[in-house]
């Protein structure tokens, strides 16, 4: 019986208890609502390429669909959930699975033959060069006296 | 059954997020699975590596560290930003019918893995009742 009296000396500050208790429900939620969680990204760019990194861990390539179309770039896929026999009891379920879809716009016209993508520990790493037409110029200024 | 008090997350560790301050440090996402023999605990860890990766286990408390190497190697600027290079810590209070001696862990593809197996005494058992 010792797990719940130590649990008792955890949950002594109620701030913490009550963030906890807010975390936990998200995580309730997270799990079972209607549409999976999206997964997270980050977008990185300069005046040559924009670089996407999803945060997309245990998931199998062969269920990720890559596209960019006008600029927009979308990424579709699949996470599995964890495949349970007769007898298991899945007793706690935060980690989000079943379909997911995400559109971003990108900062500019990229050329969408040369996009590449790898998938490394969890992350897809995606590789958008600059259009050449639509990368920065300097123009000059002919100054007429 | 015990299910509930299996696998009992305890509360953040406090000190490790004031060593390290420049970090934020994130609990993972889990998921627990009960099976006749073992308990099975799967964690997301985007960006974790092997050499990044820490499991231990001190008075019947498995702690889980990873950290994420930084991967924006290009000096590009963020233009959009939803998570960071960071670690993630989370622990979890094992009961006494696991066997703490035997926990295997596997990492793939950002994903964590760990089987700890119940003690043979917690095992269910069948028992052959004759019938007369």
């Amino acid at each position: 019986m010792w797990p719940v009296i130590q649990r008792t000396v955890w949950t002594v500050d109620p701030i913490e208890d009550a963030g906890r208790l807010f975390r936990d429900m998200n995580r309730l939620f997270d799990g079972y609502a209607v549409a999976p969680a999206q997964p997270a990204l980050n977008v990185r760019a300069d005046e040559q390429a924009a670089d996407v990194t999803v945060a997309l861990p245990g998931v199998d390539t062969k269920n990720i669909d890559l596209a960019v179309e006008d600029g927009v770039l979308t990424i579709k896929g699949e996470r599995p959930a964890e495949t349970l026999a007769e007898q298991d009891i899945q007793t706690r379920r935060e980690r989000p699975s079943g379909r997911f879809e995400r559109s971003i716009r990108l900062p500019f016209e990229v050329e969408a033959g040369k996009v590449t993508a790898r998938y490394e520990r969890g992350l897809l790493h995606i590789h958008l060069p600059r259009q050449e037409a639509s990368k920065p110029r300097r123009i000059e200024i002919t100054q007429i006296n | 059954m015990t299910t509930a008090n299996q696998l009992t997350p305890t509360a953040c560790g406090t000190a490790a997020c004031e060593a390290r301050p420049m970090r934020s440090v994130l609990e993972p996402a889990a998921d627990v699975v009960e099976k006749p023999d073992a308990l099975h605990l799967v964690l997301d860890l985007p960006g974790v590596d092997q050499k990044g990766l820490e499991v231990s286990i001190e008075d019947h408390v498995l702690r889980i560290r990873g950290s994420v190497a930084e991967t924006d190697t290009a000096d590009a600027r963020p233009a959009h930003r939803e998570f960071e290079a960071c670690d993630y810590e989370r622990s979890f209070r094992l009961t006494p019918d696991l066997d703490e001696s035997r926990i295997a862990a596997s990492l793939k593809n950002g994903v964590l893995r760990l089987v700890l197996p119940k003690r043979e005494e917690a095992k269910p058992r069948k028992i052959s009742v004759a019938i007369e």
